[in-house]
């Protein structure tokens, strides 16, 4: 087999896929297919009404009339019949996707979501393998939330916040709804009766993710001064996680055991932050305080620049060109706990 | 990349059009490296896109736009790839020898775990960073710098093992 000496993995990647200069943006086509998609349904509309014609409705006044109100009755009966029937299926539990033809794109969607818009089915290694189990449940500025956990198909533990009265374990198999998050994921090595794998710990010491407490739309008014949140899993041993923001703001929040549900030697972490306030920086330590791992963020100038915009955004003020960041110091917290010092 | 970074940057379908125009070679460059060509990639560019603006509505917090758009992208990418495989899988006869050794440079890197493809994808093609990478992928930032360390390290195994 002959191979040209690839001096590095960048320069292999280059010869992989060159880029590409001859072809074209073309938006135009963009929105072509945008409105194809927008006309999916009305077009299948269409077609369900040529079917109701050529099973022959004769085209009299009166029929007409009498046949319209039986459809609209009809109509009616199947909405509430489908209504009762997804109350009584939420109720058992056993809800599953229903997104007809809004399928929903972006990191809320499970990736066999697909299915519905014509793609193909792709391996939904996100998904629960086991039972779901609540981390830790509280209340972050007047919305009750849950924090949930579980061993994936894919062999990772993952979780995800939910900002409900209760938790919806569905929700992780779902595209999710307001209030609800995608989980985020970590590689973990574990025995589960179904999978074949060696019963360790995580493979990562310390992760996380962070959001917009409410998990809202990000363009909606609210979400714009909304506090965000941290949540994560670390090593069994991790008593402490320190949270380092981009502007020098540091939250220090005690670790929590996993869930009996997870059975896993590991616990999670996750803190409230201020509106605006990116993380950087998160430490897991042990009960002596040792740095038992840790992960870190540089941020580019541009994004320190956008992080410092959207801080000010939420203290209500205009961030002048020059302004630069400032550090401040430390503080202690409970888990779930919300430093505000040097945040707005 | 100023739209990259920008979370005041409104989630409008022009907003979506720029960062289309701004990326488009980026955008195609991943795409085609997941979908395994270039009419794959286009398409998956052009169809994630249209999605990304026909389901605008439900962009959240969680991610910046074009993180959410990114993923998007990747996931057309990924689906164009799954077709192909199938049409592929079709195609092949009974009495057609298919060779399990890594013949090449792109068999060594499909012969990745597709996680880790992604990531370096996303690494070395879209530039994006650790936060957008995990948002894209449905992972944690820590666990990117690990795909992508044993992405790197495999792929650069691989290398060795088959150069002269």
């Amino acid at each position: 087999m002959k191979h040209r000496d690839y001096s590095s993995v960048r320069e292999a990647l280059s010869s992989h896929v060159p880029e590409r200069r001859e072809i074209d943006p073309d938006w135009e086509d963009v929105l072509a297919r945008e409105r194809l998609l927008t006309l999916e349904r009305p077009e299948r509309e269409k077609r369900r009404l040529g079917f109701l014609r050529a099973t022959g409705t004769p085209h009299t006044g009166t029929r007409r009339r009498v046949s319209r109100r039986t459809l609209i009755i009809a109509f009616v009966s199947l909405i509430a019949l489908i209504g009762s029937a997804l109350a009584i299926g939420a109720k058992l539990g056993v809800l599953y996707p229903w997104d007809g033809d809004q399928t929903i794109y972006g990191p809320q969607m499970p990736e066999g979501g697909y299915e519905s818009s014509g793609f193909s089915q792709v391996p939904q290694a996100n998904d629960p393998a086991g039972d779901v189990g609540v981390v830790a449940t509280g209340n972050w500025s007047g919305r009750d939330w849950v924090l949930a956990a579980y061993v994936s198909r894919g062999g990772d533990v993952c979780d995800g916040i939910q900002f409900e009265k209760s938790l919806d374990v569905n929700a992780f198999v779902r595209p999710a709804a307001p209030g609800l998050s995608p989980p985020a994921c970590t590689p973990v090595r574990v025995l589960h009766p179904d999978l074949a794998w060696s019963t360790e710990a995580l493979l990562t010491p310390i992760d996380y993710h962070q959001g917009i407490v409410g998990n809202l739309p990000i363009y909606e008014d609210e979400a714009q001064t909304q506090p965000g949140y941290i949540v994560g899993p670390v090593v069994d041993e991790a008593r402490v996680v320190r949270i380092e923001l981009y502007d020098g703001t540091v939250i220090e929040t005690n670790t929590v055991p996993a869930p009996a549900a997870l059975d896993l030697p590991m616990r999670f972490f996750y803190s409230a932050l201020p509106c605006g306030g990116f993380v950087v920086h998160v430490e897991a330590r042990d009960k002596k305080g040792s740095i038992i791992d840790q992960v870190s963020m540089p941020l580019s100038p541009d994004e320190l620049r956008g992080y410092q915009e959207t801080q000010a955004r939420c203290a209500g003020i205009t961030l002048p060109p020059d302004t630069t960041s400032t550090a401040t110091a430390p503080q202690s917290q409970a888990p779930g706990g919300f430093s505000s010092s040097g945040a707005p | 990349m100023a739209t990259e970074n920008d979370p005041d940057a409104g989630t409008t379908a022009e907003e979506i059009e720029r960062l289309y125009r701004d990326g488009f070679r980026r955008y195609l460059r991943v795409a085609e490296a997941i979908a395994g060509s270039p009419e794959s990639g286009l398409d998956a560019v052009q169809e994630g896109f249209a999605r990304a603006l026909r389901n605008l509505d439900s962009f959240r917090g969680e991610a910046r736009l074009s993180t959410w758009v990114w993923t998007c992208v990747v996931n057309a990418a990924k689906g164009a790839r799954s077709r192909g495989e199938l049409a592929l899988v079709e195609e092949i006869s009974d009495s057609r020898i298919v060779e399990d050794r890594p013949s090449g440079l792109s068999d060594l890197i499909a012969s990745l775990p597709e996680r880790q493809r992604t990531a370096l994808f996303l690494r070395y093609y879209a530039d994006l960073d650790y936060q957008a990478i995990a948002a894209v992928l449905g992972i944690r930032v820590g666990t990117v710098g690990a795909t992508l360390n044993k992405a790197q390290a495999s792929l650069r195994r691989k290398l060795k093992e088959v150069s002269p």
